[in-house]
């Protein structure tokens, strides 16, 4: 039985196509993706988060016990701010990538991956759960939506009435507005400005009601991969899982480097040399590459797996990310995709995916 | 006349000729369509044939030549602009035409009315 959202009757309502994702209910479009997308792109669009995984850690001690799962330095991040990174295992695995705002001196908020939500609580009390530091797991209490989109800030100002211009990039604030308390951040997952929102469930239902009133179109997580892959995120369980760590995905900037955390030696050593390196690529065309299609050289040998595909609506072409031996991940490395009929040209490349266009 | 089969394509008869498409049931169901690989022309299918693929943001499906025949033409313009499958399923976005159909093949297929309760 999937979870529920408190936006789950709004969804029905609006006639979405609903999918179980991560164990709960979701929906995956509304009317179509890619209006959805370009929605985002060009103005503003609004996304229910409510399914992804918010904790409170706090206690004397939270600062110390939560510093010694996650990658992040929580020791310079700033009352006010938040940063991404990841939880390892001992092999310097992912467990999770999140997001942790610093709430207060010792009180943080890391925000999670819905499916690995029972593995993200079960780690964090295992290690968080110590004397002076408790671990709390925030599904009944608080809930989540994102307002992404160059219109995004003017559209907050318009319907909650919370001005948010002065709030720079990985900063939160808490206001209260329109009757409500929330906690709003500028931060996404689509590579566009905008607005992270975490609430009550009354709260976040009363405001999801108010933008769609306004005009703002509701996205589903269709749209969200779409936009997600063209600004080069990686998405867990497909670029990040338990067998691939930061080192082989190219994100070492977001694991620090003198204070200790479980996993890190292991990963210092799998960045040396890694076996696999995950490339961006770009196809010749339209036609999407899919989640582990194999990758084949010029030669077409097999060098790797394809971790993400799908058509981009604003590159024009299909794109994706594959794990591949280290010597093909450079960019300009022709690449072929197996897709079981054909092997379809494709080009290694760099990031953004954005501003391709002319490629 | 129209008839439909179970794996949602259709097929038009006129003369010798047949056009073939996916209905408008099946481009809702799919979704923003990305992408239409068509058949080469003079490929010669038998009814039940895989004769192409189409893709949308979310899948990939194969389509299946409702009526045996040889390729007679494609529709390019599906290369450039693939989602007027979406806009127009069962006019515009056709995908192909098969001559040397053989109207026997047409026995065991839907009426409009008939496939519309079979979507329901």
């Amino acid at each position: 039985m999937a979870l529920k959202t408190p936006l789950y009757s709004a969804h029905v309502a609006l006639k979405a196509r609903m999918v179980e994702f991560g164990g709960w209910d979701m929906p995956v479009q509304y009317d179509s993706v890619l209006a959805e997308h370009n929605a985002v792109r060009n103005s503003v669009g609004l996304f229910d988060t409510s399914h992804m995984s918010l904790f409170a850690v706090e206690g004397s001690n939270s600062l110390d016990a939560l510093s010694r799962v996650v990658t992040q330095d929580l020791r310079t991040l700033a009352i006010g701010a938040c940063r991404y990174g990841f939880m390892l295992d001992e092999s310097g695995g992912v467990i999770d990538d999140l997001i942790v705002y610093r709430m207060g001196e010792e009180s943080w908020l890391p925000v999670a991956n819905a499916g690995t939500a029972q593995s993200n609580f079960a780690w964090l009390k295992q290690h968080c759960e110590i004397p002076g530091s408790t671990v709390r797991y925030l599904r009944d209490e608080m809930a989540k939506i994102d307002l992404q989109g160059p219109a995004a800030i003017t559209t907050l100002k318009g319907v909650l009435n919370i001005n948010a211009t002065t709030l720079r990039r990985f900063r939160w604030v808490k206001v209260t507005a329109s009757g409500h308390e929330w906690l709003i951040s500028r931060t996404g997952y689509t590579g566009e400005d905008g607005i992270e929102i975490y609430a009550s469930h009354e709260a976040i239902a009363s405001a999801w009601n108010a933008f769609v009133e306004a005009g703002v179109k509701p996205c589903g997580l269709g749209a969200r991969d779409t936009l997600r892959l063209e600004a080069g995120f990686p998405l867990y369980g497909h670029e990040l899982d338990l067998t691939h760590s930061p080192a082989e995905a190219g994100l070492m900037r977001y694991a620090r480097k003198e204070e200790p955390f479980i996993g890190r030696d292991v990963l210092l050593q799998r960045a040396v040399s890694p076996e696999l390196l995950l490339a961006p690529f770009l196809m010749k065309g339209r036609q999407t590459a899919r989640h582990n299609q194999p990758v084949l050289n010029a030669a077409h040998e097999t060098i790797g797996l394809v971790t993400s595909g799908t058509y981009a609506p604003t590159v024009g072409r299909a794109i994706g990310f594959a794990y591949l031996n280290p010597t093909a991940a450079v960019a300009g490395t022709p690449l072929f995709i197996d897709n079981g009929r054909t092997h379809l040209p494709a080009v290694v490349t760099t990031l953004p995916f954005l501003n391709q266009q002319e490629k | 006349m129209t008839r439909y089969t179970v794996e949602h394509e259709w097929v038009r008869i006129e003369g010798t000729i047949a056009t073939v498409g996916i209905s408008v049931h099946a481009q809702n169901e799919l979704g923003d369509i990305t992408f239409v690989e068509m058949p080469a022309i003079g490929t010669p299918l038998k009814k039940g044939d895989a004769l192409g693929v189409i893709e949308s943001v979310k899948a990939a499906s194969e389509i299946f030549a409702p009526v045996g025949g040889t390729v007679a033409s494609i529709n390019e313009a599906l290369n450039d602009t693939p989602e007027a499958v979406n806009d127009d399923a069962e006019g515009a976005g056709w995908i192909c035409t098969l001559e040397g159909v053989d109207a026997s093949d047409l026995n065991d297929l839907m009426t409009a009315e008939e496939y519309a309760k079979f979507c329901n």
